[in-house]
């Protein structure tokens, strides 16, 4: 079940307005979509966060507008914590829309118990499914990974009327040996410089 | 050999000015876990070795570690006792040029406190505050 957000419509647009619709604990956000006019909105900050704690992909808009509206985007400040915007696009519930999915790794892969480490090639992917029908995350079952394999993309477990658009040979998990890295020695003196790339020619010198 | 360039344009640099916060680099990408910094500041080579290795004594065997920084800045000084004038010195370090939200290390294949427990070992080698932050689900 779609997530509700209460809206309300943004009369003041600009920079200046923005920063202060933030300072009173509202995020803008924009509606747009199925060749309608765009719309300017304000969401409060706590059900935005009611939003990520639910991975929600689709709301059910009430208030100022009552439309059901798909998350296409948000934007974070630099310290990734609190979101400063959200793009809304205005779908219907069995339309089929493309998105991008977490990938979820089940099970304690062989390979790690042959003294092999886990890594994950991607971490997401892009599928084709209906708007109503968008899964939280796609799940990819580890347990007969053996050292030096790899898992791609077409052997990850699709839900009913869940097309993959990511390629099907695309990596998603491997299992490599630890390679266990050197400490660095420490510079000592003059051979420890880089090379200089010298004006004007391919010459590698770096006397001066 | 420390990190460090293979090849530069110039050997020194003039010091700079951080301004602002990270726009770049300041996403958990490789990883599930990593350290942001909160501070703005220069890490040294030496310093982001030795995090690496703090950081790889606890995980060893388990996890992967992902180094997001690169000291790409030479640093020079002028030796002591030394008389006013002669110069720029020569490049004493290397160091990371680091802006508040820079993600410095990530961490993969292990459990969210082993990788709380690794980065408080690391931080402590740090000079600049940080926070953990996860990778942020799509």
């Amino acid at each position: 079940m779609a997530d509700v957000l209460q809206v309300e419509k943004r009369e003041q647009l600009g920079s200046r307005a923005t920063r202060r619709l933030r300072q009173s604990g509202l995020v803008p956000a924009v509606l747009y979509g199925h060749g309608q006019e765009t719309e300017s909105l304000s969401v409060s900050v706590d059900q935005v966060k009611a939003l990520l704690r639910h991975h929600a992909k689709t709301v059910e808009l009430t208030g100022a507008i009552k439309d059901t509206a798909l998350i296409r985007d948000m934007q974070w400040d630099p310290l990734g914590i609190d979101v400063l915007h959200m793009d809304l696009m205005r779908v219907n519930l069995s339309e089929k829309v493309e998105m991008t999915v977490a990938i979820h790794v089940h099970g304690q892969a062989i390979g790690i118990s042959e003294g092999g480490v886990l890594i994950e090639n991607r971490h997401n992917v892009d599928i084709i499914c209906p708007a109503g029908a968008i899964p939280e995350r796609l799940t990819i079952h580890v347990a007969e990974l053996a050292l030096g394999g790899t898992m791609t993309a077409s052997e990850l477990e699709l839900p009913e009327g869940v097309e993959l658009v990511t390629p099907g040979d695309t990596p998603i998990v491997h299992v490599e040996e630890v390679r266990v890295e050197e400490p660095v020695e420490a510079a000592d003196g003059e051979t420890a410089e880089p090379a200089v790339i010298a004006k004007g020619g391919p010459k590698e010198d770096e006397d001066e | 050999m420390a990190l460090m360039p293979k090849r530069v344009k110039h050997r020194k640099s003039q010091r700079g000015r951080i301004k602002g916060s990270a726009t770049r680099g300041n996403t958990v990408v490789f990883g599930d876990y990593g350290i942001q910094s909160l501070d703005a500041g220069w890490i040294k080579a030496t310093t982001i070795e030795a995090g690496r290795i703090a950081a790889q004594q606890y995980v060893r065997g388990e996890g992967k570690l992902y180094i997001r920084i690169f000291p790409d800045k030479s640093v020079t000084s002028t030796p002591l006792e030394t008389r006013m004038g002669k110069g720029k010195g020569e490049p004493d370090f290397w160091a990371a040029v680091v802006k508040p939200g820079t993600v410095l290390y990530e961490l993969s294949g292990v459990t969210e406190q082993q990788a709380k427990v690794c980065f408080a070992r690391l931080a402590s080698k740090l000079p600049v505050k940080v926070r953990f932050v996860e990778r942020r689900t799509a």
